[in-house]
C-alpha cells in the first residue's frame, strides 16, 4: 500500500513534470502571500510588506530547487557525490584500497579460472548439430562386474533396427594405425559408420565423407583425414583428395579432410575409416564387445524413454541369442558419458575456490567495517542531520561497487594466466582442457561472482552500521575507551567465519595429500625403475591373424635382438601394460575340474599374452612355482600363469600348479553354442603363480588374470596372438637412452614398422597420478591462499581492536598491569577467535569433506589426523597473526596515550 | 555555526510529523504553529520546512491534498499516514535518547 502510493509519487515527480512543478509554485505562492497579510496585520506598511516579500520571492527560485531535489532525481546527484566521495577514500588510503582490490582479484580470478574448466569441460556444448539429443548406447555384463563396455556389432545393428527412440544411432571403434608413406608413424584413427558425419551434422571442409557402400568390405579402402594429419602430411593443400596414403601397408584414396574444429570423438583422432568387417571376421560377431555408438534422440523422445527402449531390446536379445546372456545395454547423454568421470573434480574444485572467495570478501569487509566505525561519529552526526539510512547505505555500497569493479577487472586479466597454468598442468585425462578460454559465459560469471561479492563485503559493514539506533552510536562513537562492542563483536564474527572457512580447505587439502602420498607408497606390484616401454602394433595385412606364426615371429625375433643389446638385463612383451589400464581383454575362464553349466554361471578372467621374462624385467614376485621360459613354444605343452587374486578367487583353498584350465566357457557350453557337439578347447596347465599387478591404476584393485605364453599363441584352437604388443626392456641405467636403439632395432626387422607410446614406467606411473596431483596442487593452493587470507584477516582486526582499546589498555597499565598482562590479553583474543573458528570449522568439515569422498584413497573423509593436524596448523597461524598486534599492545606508554587521549 | 533559530534537519521531520498528527495542516500555518508552540524560540523557514513536507511525502509517511484555506483560497494540506504514526513514534523516541544523550555530554565536558 505504502509503496505504491511512494512509487506513485516518484513517477508523478518523473513524468508528469508540469503538473507538479505548477503545484509546487502555487503551494509556496501560498504561502508567501500568507506572510505578507500576517505581515500587514502585525502593523507593517504594505510597502515594507511588499519588501519583504519581494526578498522572500527571491528566496522562492532556491526553495523550489530545494524540494525538486527531494522528488527523486536527486538519486543522480547523490550518485555523482557519492562517487567523488568514494574516490577521495580511495585516494586517501591507496594502500589499503590497493591490497582489497588484490586480495578480492585473487578470489574472482581463481574462481573465474576454475569456472572457465566447469564451463569448457563441463558445460559447453560439443560442436555437432543439436548436440544435446546425442547420446551414448553402451553395454554392460553386471554379473561380471563391468558396468560398462562397447557393444558386439551385431547387437548395435539390432539395436539400430528395432528401437523406436533414435533418428539414427552410428557405430565407431578406435585403432591405432601404422601411416607408412613417408615417416612410418602410427596415429590414432576411428573406424566409422557412414552415417556417422550425418548424424553429427558434420561437413568436410574439404571433398566427401564415407557413402554407404564403402562399409562393404573390399571398397573400403578411402579416407577422410583431420585437418591437422592434412596440414601434417599434405602441407594442406587441396590436392590431397584423391591421393594415395598407405595405412597398415594398404592403399588407401583421401577423399575428405574435416575441419580444425572437427575432433570425433576425441583430439587425438587424425583420421577416420569406413568401419568394414570381412564377412568371414569374428570380429564382427556376438560377444566381441567393443564397438562403441552415439545416436541422436528423436525429438520428443527423453533419455529415459530411450534407455528403457534400448534395456528392453537387450532383454530380447539375451533371450535370442545364448552368447548375449547377462550382456545389458543402456544409454547416457553424450556429454556425460565423455566428461562424467572429472565431473566430481571439477566441481569440488570449484567448491573450493567459491570458498577462497568467501574469504576474500571477508577479509576486505573486515577492514571496511573497521574503517566505517572509525567514522562512526560523523555517520551518526550525518544521521542525525536527516541523512537517511538508505544514503548512508547507498554510499557504503558505492564504495563496495568501486572496488568490487577494480577487483573484478584485476581478477579477470589474472584469470587469462591462471587458465594457461590449468591447460599446462592439466592432465590429459580430463577432456577438452586445451580448449577452455575466457570467453562471454565466463565472464558473465566473473561480473556475476564479483557482484555477489560487493553485496557480501559490502553489504554486511552498511547493515551494521546503519543498523544502530542513532543515539547509541552517537553514545558508541564518542570518546569511546573501549571498541563498540556490537560491531567489534561482528568483526569477530567474520574472523570465525573466515578461519572456520580456512580448516574446510585445509583439511580438504590434508585429505588430498594424504591420498597422494599413500597411492605414492601403494605397490604397483613391479618395479618401476630403469624400464623403458613402447608398443608396436603390426598391420593385420602383412600379419594376418590366420597366421600367428608371423606375428609371433616378429615379436621372438624382436626380443631377443634387443636382448643382446649393451646394457638391456631383460626384455619381455605383454598384450597390457600395467597402471594404464591399456591393452588386455578379459575372457571366459573355466577350471576343468569344475565347469560351470550355464554360459552366465561363467566368471570372466583378465587374459593376457606374455613373452618370457616379463617378471624379470617388471620385477614381479614369482609366489610358486615358475614364469615362462623361451622353451614354452608351441610345440610344448600349453602352460598358464594366474596372479595371486586369482589363485585366492579360484583355488582358495588348493595348490593350483597343475590345475588345468582353459580361458573359455566350458566344452558343454561350447557345444551348444557353436553348434559343434564334441568340442574340447585346449586346456592350459597353470605352472606359477605370480604377485598382483595393478592394471587399471594404483587406486583400482588387480583383478584376477591369467598368462599365457605368447610364443604358444601359434597352437591350434587358442586364442590368436595380440598384434599390438607392449615391449618392456630392463636396463642399468637411463632407460630413455635406449628408444633410439629400439626403434632401429624394430625397423631393421621391418623398416616400415613404427614404435608408439614410448615411455618409461616411472612416468607411467607419475602420469597415472596426474589427476591426483592436479587436484591436490589446485586444492593445496587454494588452502595456502584461505591460510594466508585468515592470517591477514586475524592481524588485522586484533591490531584494530588494540588500535581502539588503546586508551583502555593505557589505564590498565597505570593501575599496574604489566606488559605480559597486556601480552597475554591480546592473544587470548586472538586464540579465542581461533579455536571457535576451528570449531565452527571442523563441524562444517564434517559435512562437506564427505562430498569428496570420490576423490580419496586410502584415508576416509573424516579422518581424525587431517582434522587435528589441519587444526594445529591453524592454531599455529592464528599465534603467528596475533603476537604482533600484543607486541605492540604490550609496547603501549601508558602515558602517553592517556594524554593523548 | 548556524543561527540558534534554525532547526537542523532531522528535528525539523519530526516537529513536523508531531504537529500534523494532531490534525491536517498546510504549509504556512504548520510553520506557524511550530512558533506559537515553541513560545517564538524555533523559526522554521520555507527553505526548511517545503524541502522536509515533500521528502517525508516521498517517505510515505505523510500525504497531501488541495483544499479551501481558512481564507477562502486552495492550500496544499497534510496529513499523517499510518507508516508516519509509527515513524513519529521512533523518531520521538530517538529524539529523547539524543537529546539525553547530548546532555550528557554537554553536561560532563
Amino acid at each position: 500500500m505504502r509503496l505504491t502510493k511512494i512509487a506513485r509519487l516518484r513517477l508523478r515527480s518523473l513524468f508528469s513534470r508540469n503538473k507538479v512543478e505548477q503545484e509546487l509554485g502555487e503551494e509556496l505562492r501560498y504561502h508567501l502571500d500568507r506572510q505578507i497579510e500576517a505581515e500587514i496585520a502585525a502593523g507593517k506598511t504594505p510597502e515594507e510588506a511588499r519588501h519583504a516579500a519581494l526578498r522572500a520571492i527571491r528566496d522562492v527560485e532556491q526553495r523550489k530547487e530545494d524540494c525538486r531535489d527531494i522528488w527523486g532525481l536527486v538519486w543522480l546527484e547523490d550518485l555523482k557525490s557519492d562517487f567523488r566521495y568514494a574516490f577521495r577514500q580511495f585516494h586517501k588510503h591507496k594502500s589499503f584500497y590497493a591490497v582489497a582490490a588484490v586480495i578480492l582479484a585473487l578470489g574472482i580470478g581463481a574462481n573465474t579460472a576454475i569456472f572457465s574448466a566447469v564451463d569448457g569441460v563441463l558445460l559447453r556444448p560439443f560442436p555437432y548439430r543439436q548436440s544435446d539429443r546425442l547420446v551414448s548406447v553402451w553395454c554392460m555384463e553386471p554379473a561380471q562386474g563391468i558396468p560398462k563396455m562397447g557393444c558386439a556389432l551385431p547387437d548395435l545393428r539390432a539395436i539400430a533396427a528395432r528401437n523406436r527412440s533414435f533418428k539414427a544411432l552410428a557405430e565407431y571403434y578406435s585403432g591405432d594405425i601404422n601411416l607408412t608413406s613417408g615417416t612410418p608413424e602410427r596415429v590414432s584413427g576411428v573406424y566409422a559408420s557412414a552415417n556417422l558425419f550425418h548424424l553429427l551434422g558434420a561437413h568436410p571442409a574439404l571433398g566427401r565423407t564415407f557413402s554407404p557402400s564403402e562399409e562393404v568390405f573390399g571398397r573400403n579402402r578411402v579416407v577422410v583425414l583431420s585437418d591437422a594429419l592434412w596440414r601434417e602430411r599434405f602441407r594442406g593443400m587441396p590436392g590431397a583428395i584423391g591421393k594415395i596414403v598407405h595405412l597398415n601397408d594398404e592403399a588407401y584414396t583421401v577423399i575428405g579432410v574435416m575441419p580444425p574444429d572437427f575432433h570425433f570423438p576425441n583430439p587425438g583422432a587424425m583420421l577416420w575409416l569406413p568401419m568394414s568387417f570381412a564377412p568371414n571376421d569374428s570380429m564382427a560377431t556376438r560377444g566381441n564387445d567393443f564397438i562403441s555408438a552415439i545416436a541422436r534422440r528423436r525429438a520428443g523422445v527423453s533419455i529415459a524413454q530411450a534407455k528403457a527402449d534400448v534395456r528392453s531390446i537387450a532383454r530380447r536379445l539375451q533371450r535370442e541369442f545364448s552368447q548375449n546372456a547377462g550382456v545389458g545395454a543402456g544409454v547416457s547423454n553424450y556429454l556425460s558419458s565423455v566428461v562424467g568421470d572429472v565431473r566430481p573434480v571439477l566441481l569440488i574444485l570449484l567448491g573450493a575456490v567459491g570458498i577462497v572467495l568467501l574469504i576474500a570478501c571477508v577479509n576486505v569487509a573486515n577492514p571496511l567495517l573497521s574503517k566505517a566505525s572509525g567514522r562512526k561519529r560523523e555517520h551518526s552526526v550525518r544521521a542525525a542531520l536527516g541523512a537517511t539510512r538508505a544514503r548512508l547505505l547507498r554510499q557504503l555500497l558505492t564504495e563496495g561497487v568501486l572496488l568490487g569493479g577494480a577487483g573484478a577487472c584485476l581478477g579477470i586479466a589474472l584469470s587469462v594466466w591462471l587458465v594457461r597454468v590449468i591447460r599446462v598442468i592439466g592432465p590429459d585425462r580430463i577432456p577438452r582442457l586445451q580448449s577452455i578460454g575466457i570467453d562471454p559465459p565466463v565472464l558473465l560469471f566473473a561480473v556475476a561472482v564479483s557482484f555477489l561479492s560487493v553485496l557480501v563485503f559490502g553489504l554486511a559493514p552498511a547493515m551494521s552500521l546503519t543498523r544502530g539506533r542513532i543515539g547509541e552510536m552517537l553514545k558508541e562513537g564518542g570518546r569511546s575507551s573501549t571498541a563498540g562492542s556490537r560491531t567489534g563483536r561482528f568483526r569477530d564474527g567474520l574472523v570465525i567465519a573466515e578461519i572456520g572457512l580456512s580448516l574446510v580447505l585445509l583439511i580438504g587439502a590434508g585429505l588430498l595429500l594424504q591420498t597422494l602420498w599413500r597411492l605414492q607408497h601403494t605397490s604397483p606390484g613391479f618395479q618401476p625403475a630403469n624400464v623403458l616401454t613402447m608398443s608396436v602394433t603390426l598391420p593385420q595385412a602383412k600379419y594376418p591373424w590366420n597366421e600367428p606364426g608371423k606375428t609371433v615371429h616378429f615379436f621372438a625375433e624382436l626380443t631377443k635382438r634387443l636382448r643382446r643389446v649393451h646394457g638391456v638385463a631383460a626384455v619381455s612383451a605383454s598384450t597390457a601394460m600395467p597402471i594404464t589400464g591399456w591393452g588386455g581383454w578379459g575372457k571366459y575362464f573355466t577350471v576343468e575340474e569344475r565347469p560351470a553349466s550355464r554360459l552366465s554361471d561363467v566368471p570372466v578372467i583378465q587374459y593376457r599374452q606374455v613373452m618370457p621374462q616379463f617378471v624379470k624385467a617388471l620385477g614381479i614376485s614369482v609366489v610358486k612355482g615358475r614364469f615362462f621360459t623361451p622353451d614354452d613354444t608351441g610345440t610344448r605343452p600349453l602352460v598358464a600363469v594366474i596372479d595371486e587374486s586369482a589363485r585366492r578367487r579360484f583355488f582358495p583353498n588348493e595348490n593350483p600348479i597343475g590345475k588345468r584350465v582353459s580361458p573359455t566357457a566350458s566344452d558343454s557350453i561350447l557345444a551348444k553354442l557353436l553348434h559343434r557337439p564334441g568340442v574340447h578347447a585346449p586346456r592350459f596347465t597353470i605352472v606359477g603363480v605370480i604377485g598382483d599387478v595393478k592394471q587399471a591404476g594404483l587406486s583400482q584393485p588387480a583383478q584376477p588374470a591369467l598368462f599365457v605364453s605368447y610364443l604358444q599363441t601359434t597352437v591350434k584352437d587358442t586364442e590368436a596372438p595380440g598384434n599390438k604388443m607392449f615391449l618392456f626392456i630392463k636396463v642399468h641405467s637411463d632407460p630413455l637412452g635406449y628408444a633410439a636403439v629400439a626403434r632401429r632395432i624394430v625397423q631393421s626387422i621391418d623398416p616400415e614398422q613404427p614404435v608408439a607410446d614410448v615411455a618409461t614406467m616411472d612416468q607411467r606411473l607419475k602420469t597415472s597420478l596426474s589427476m591426483q596431483r592436479f587436484q591436490l596442487d589446485l586444492f593445496g593452493a587454494f588452502a595456502l591462499l584461505a591460510l594466508i587470507l585468515a592470517a591477514v584477516g586475524i592481524y588485522g582486526v586484533l591490531s584494530y581492536s588494540v588500535r581502539l582499546r588503546m586508551h583502555e589498555i593505557g589505564i590498565r597499565m597505570a593501575l599496574g598491569a604489566s606488559a605480559s598482562d597486556v601480552l597475554r590479553m591480546v592473544i587470548i583474543h586472538g586464540f579465542r577467535l581461533g579455536i571457535y573458528g576451528v570449531i565452527a570449522g571442523s563441524i562444517l568439515a564434517l559435512g562437506v569433506t564427505r562430498l569428496m569422498t570420490s576423490l580419496l584413497f586410502g584415508v576416509s573423509a573424516e579422518d581424525g589426523v587431517t582434522f587435528a593436524m589441519a587444526s594445529l596448523l591453524l592454531m599455529a597461524v592464528v599465534a603467528a597473526a596475533s603476537f604482533l598486534p600484543s607486541l605492540r599492545a604490550a609496547r603501549t606508554d601508558a602515558l602517553t596515550v592517556l594524554r593523548m587521549e | 555555526m548556524s543561527k540558534p533559530t534554525d532547526l537542523v534537519q532531522g528535528t525539523v521531520d519530526l516537529l513536523i510529523l508531531k504537529i500534523i498528527a494532531l490534525e491536517p495542516m498546510h504549509g504556512w500555518a504548520i510553520a506557524q504553529r511550530i512558533r506559537q508552540m515553541s513560545r517564538e524560540v524555533l523559526q522554521v523557514g520555507q527553505g526548511a520546512l517545503y524541502p522536509a513536507l515533500h521528502k517525508l511525502e516521498q517517505n510515505g509517511w505523510i500525504e497531501s491534498e488541495w483544499a479551501l484555506s481558512e481564507n477562502g483560497r486552495r492550500a496544499k494540506y497534510y496529513t499523517l499516514t499510518r507508516a508516519g504514526k509509527k515513524a513519529l513514534e521512533q523518531e520521538a523516541a530517538q529524539w529523547e535518547r539524543l537529546s539525553a544523550a547530548i546532555s550528557l555530554i554537554v553536561r560532563t565536558t
